[in-house]
């Protein structure tokens, strides 16, 4: 989807680690979220707070042929049936593909990868000597000590 | 020999935030166990961030160097580790916007062999000699492609993952707001698994 219209129903998050159904109101680029929206429901708990900071909650999924008319708490069949949609996979896996939960397993995974440098061994020793042992002009003097900044030695 | 001998212990289970307390009492044994502390973690996230190691160093330095002159003016009912992260970031963000040393690589770039990538190089000598020719290889694709990340996309994938900050902490830390970590972090994924799936479309989810 590259236009968000309005009317157009979108899930997003409510950031209680709860989904979010929005209703757009002006008309925007939806790929760049750049539109309005006003919450028209909220979905049960999908992710805890602490959970979801690794597993990136849904965002900005188009529900297409959904429509909840008022704006108003969802009822208990309308949150029953949300949540089963969300859990079915069936949303996760359209256009934000990245957020389809076998998409973040795998994204976790890769990024496991990324090249983790080890500090060298005298790397405290050495910030501590530049932070407080060499003088300069005295211009950056605190409580006796002496900053020595770069390019104003 | 242990940097720590010959010098006055400090109670292991001081908190950061005590830790400065003490500093700014005049015990300044206490700045160095803070910087003995995230040596390691504040480290790797600079060196993930800026993509070389001697850039990583100055940044790690000269943080501690503007936490030293700003101590006093920290806030003591917050907390000292987004604080840091906060100045580290500004930092990292300044040092490669000097540009001379920046090695982020263009997209074309992460097809090219990883003799080109100086990180490349560099994770080529950690390799331990027995790990399995196919796992190094998915490690050097995966570095070809953290190298593609913009820098913001960078910086927020690292607050999040592998740092473990909340998104309020990732949204005082980068000066934005919430809502703006959440769509940003969304983009951060987004445009790696597209990048993955560019420079290996035959391992997609394998």
């Amino acid at each position: 989807m590259k236009e968000a219209r309005r009317g157009d129903d979108l899930i997003g998050s409510a950031g209680t680690g709860q989904l979010a159904l929005m209703r757009v109101v002006t008309r925007g680029d939806a790929s760049r979220r750049r539109f309005r929206v006003v919450q028209i429901g909220v979905s049960a708990l999908v992710c805890g707070h602490e959970a979801s900071r690794n597993v990136f909650c849904p965002f900005g999924i188009h529900v297409e042929g959904r429509s909840v008319m008022e704006h108003r708490p969802l009822s208990e069949q309308e949150l029953s049936e949300l949540n089963q949609w969300v859990h079915s996979g069936d949303g996760l896996s359209r256009p934000a593909g990245p957020d389809a939960p076998e998409v973040v397993r795998k994204i976790s995974e890769l990024l496991e990868m990324w090249e983790s440098p080890e500090p060298p061994e005298d790397l405290v020793e050495r910030t501590l000597v530049r932070t407080w042992t060499r003088r300069g002009d005295g211009s950056d003097s605190v409580s006796g000590f002496v900053y020595l900044s770069k390019g104003n030695p | 020999m242990s940097h720590r001998e010959g010098r006055p212990q400090l109670p292991a289970e001081l908190s950061d935030e005590e830790l400065l307390a003490r500093y700014l009492e005049g015990q300044h044994e206490a700045f160095r166990a803070l910087v003995d502390r995230y040596r390691v973690e504040l480290y790797r996230f600079l060196g993930r961030f800026l993509g070389d190691r001697t850039l990583a160093d100055d940044v790690f330095q000269d943080t501690f160097v503007q936490v030293y002159q700003s101590a006093a003016s920290f806030d003591p009912t917050r907390r000292f580790r987004p604080w840091l992260f906060a100045i580290a970031t500004n930092k990292a963000r300044d040092a490669l916007r000097t540009g001379s040393r920046r090695y982020a690589t263009s997209l074309d770039s992460a097809n090219e062999t990883s003799e080109s990538s100086p990180l490349l190089r560099l994770m080529s000598h950690e390799q331990p000699p027995d790990e399995p020719l196919a796992h190094r290889e998915l490690r050097e694709r995966v570095q070809r492609v953290v190298t593609t990340l913009p820098s913001q996309y960078r910086e927020i994938l690292l607050l999040a993952y592998f740092n473990q900050f909340s998104y309020k902490q990732i949204s005082d830390i980068l000066h934005i707001p919430v809502g703006t970590v959440k769509s940003r972090l969304h983009a951060a994924v987004t445009y790696f698994a597209h990048q993955w799936k560019r420079v290996n479309p035959d391992r997609w989810m394998s």
